[in-house]
């Protein structure tokens, strides 16, 4: 499959890190808030002629990864690191998300949060946080996306484990400026 | 480690569409030019969307079998499937309608199902496969057998259980063994197209169909976690599709499509007698009350529970 991938000839791999942070940090309650992830590009599809190329990468590659980094970055952040630990409530997680996708997140708690082990936590220390977005762009222009998350930290407090969250969600663009979330493939471990 | 793992899509994803069949639209093929025409994804007309669980999209998948030059939404259409999916719980259903069932064609009287297609392209056929099943598919899908078999090639080819060994000549003088085997792009094609050396005809042709659909659905399942195949996927299939959807929607039932679970999908096909038409066809009746029955299973959630 790798190689009919290949021979698709109509992307193109790119990779930078507009909104590039340090890859470690952490939440405990009262602390500054956590960075932002290091997002980069990945597969790009729909840019294999130059004057694609040019439109995406001088109107639209920038944006997207800012955009998108954002998207994922509030759930990230609402979900396992941004939050004053302890606590149980995880209510910004899904702000991103569209409306059924929430819904269903919410019913996934424990997949999709932090909870139940941010109630004996007293905070998290990250210690890793990348976001690699691959990007359908008829004609430079985006049209969707999906976004590789791969974080890790280490809790602190009465309950000291290491969690790792991967896998990949869906966005689309909608309003002017905003990507949301409409699905996810998400796996979550913690030792 | 404790690991819980989860996949899921959304219902918002319901404007999404394909299905299974979908697996055509998110496959690689090499973007070569000239581009072809070889795909076609069409809304139509549903008069009982309120009625279908929010979570569940129907389209209906077709095989044409125009010729080279010929219009292929407006042929026969050779291979019928009502691939209908639970965007929610990832569960899928398919039905199968064989092509030579003998129905009322609204504005054309009866004749076999296949010929409203050429009557009145894909609206037509989805309304006449619907009136059949008592679901009336929100989308159809129609793609040339050739396009077919590239795209199966495409892929490395598919991996199925065939329960019997058969052959056809001039399809597949060497057959197809018992047991698991593996059909590359020309086999499928033949797999899903052979008739005659068949047990119990267009019936079995139509479950064979449906096993290569599933079969390409498992391996689309299998590839999606790889950076870019559904992005490259939905691009080469737009280069080659005929469809008023934008890409944006596009990428959503290509996500949809590709997370639905290989383990909860469920086929079966209508069945019925067979008989002759006034002008000496061979003809099925089909069992409109079985093929009700699966309808109204499916409008629940999506799923076949038995295929009566």
């Amino acid at each position: 499959m790798a190689v009919a991938l290949a021979a698709g000839g109509c992307s193109s791999s790119d990779s930078s890190t507009p909104d590039a942070a340090p890859t470690t940090g952490g939440s405990r309650a009262g602390a500054a808030p956590a960075v932002a992830s290091k997002v980069t590009l990945g597969q790009v599809a729909g840019t294999i002629r130059g004057s694609y190329r040019k439109v995406f990468v001088s109107d639209h590659r920038k944006h997207v990864l800012s955009q998108v980094g954002h998207a994922v970055d509030t759930w990230i952040d609402g979900g396992f690191v941004g939050v004053d630990y302890p606590t149980r409530s995880f209510a910004k997680a899904f702000v991103a998300f569209t409306d059924p996708a929430a819904h269903d997140a919410e019913h996934q708690q424990k997949l999709m949060t932090n909870w139940p082990l941010g109630q004996r936590i007293d905070g998290v220390e990250v210690k890793r946080r990348t976001v690699t977005v691959d990007v359908l762009a008829p004609r430079g222009r985006p049209a969707g996306a999906t976004a590789r998350v791969d974080l890790v930290f280490d809790t602190t407090g009465d309950t000291t484990k290491r969690v790792s969250v991967r896998g990949r969600l869906f966005l689309v663009p909608a309003a002017p400026g905003k990507w949301r979330i409409f699905g996810y493939d998400v796996s979550k471990g913690a030792k | 480690m404790n690991r819980s793992t989860r996949r899921h899509i959304l219902r918002a994803a319901r404007l999404a569409m394909l299905g299974l069949v979908l697996a055509v639209v998110t496959l690689t093929l090499p973007d070569s030019a000239p581009k072809s025409t070889e795909i076609a994804l069409v809304k139509v007309h549903q008069a009982d969307a309120a009625t279908l669980d929010p979570n569940v999209i129907s389209i209906l998948a077709v095989g044409s079998d125009a010729r080279p030059g010929e219009n292929f939404i407006h042929t026969r259409g050779d291979a019928l499937q009502l691939v209908t999916i639970n965007t929610e719980t990832h569960a899928a259903s398919i039905i199968g309608v064989p092509r030579d069932s003998w129905v009322d064609i609204p504005g054309h009287g009866h004749d076999k199902i296949n010929a409203s297609l050429y009557y009145g392209g894909p609206d037509l056929l989805g309304q006449t496969v619907g009136n059949l099943i008592g679901v009336h598919p929100k989308y159809v899908f129609v793609t040339r057998f050739q396009w077919f078999s590239a795209m199966v090639r495409s892929i490395g080819g598919i991996d199925i259980h065939n329960p019997y060994a058969f052959s056809d000549d001039p399809l597949k003088r060497v057959g197809f063994k018992a047991g698991r085997i593996h059909l590359n792009g020309y086999d499928a094609m033949a797999y899903s197209r052979i008739r005659h050396s068949l047990p119990r005809g267009d019936f079995d042709r139509s479950a064979h169909q449906e096993t290569v659909l599933k079969g390409i659905q498992s391996k689309v399942h299998a590839n999606a976690d790889k950076p870019g195949f559904i992005e490259r996927g939905v691009l080469t299939a737009m280069s080659h599709m005929y469809t008023n959807l934008p890409p944006t929607e596009l990428f959503r039932l290509a996500q949809v499509m590709a997370q639905v679970d290989p383990h909860k999908v469920r086929s079966c096909v209508v069945q019925g007698g067979i008989g002759t038409s006034s002008g000496g066809a061979s003809i099925v009746l089909p069992y409109v009350a079985q093929a009700r029955d699966m309808g109204n299973q499916i409008r629940k959630d999506g799923t076949l529970s038995h295929c009566g």
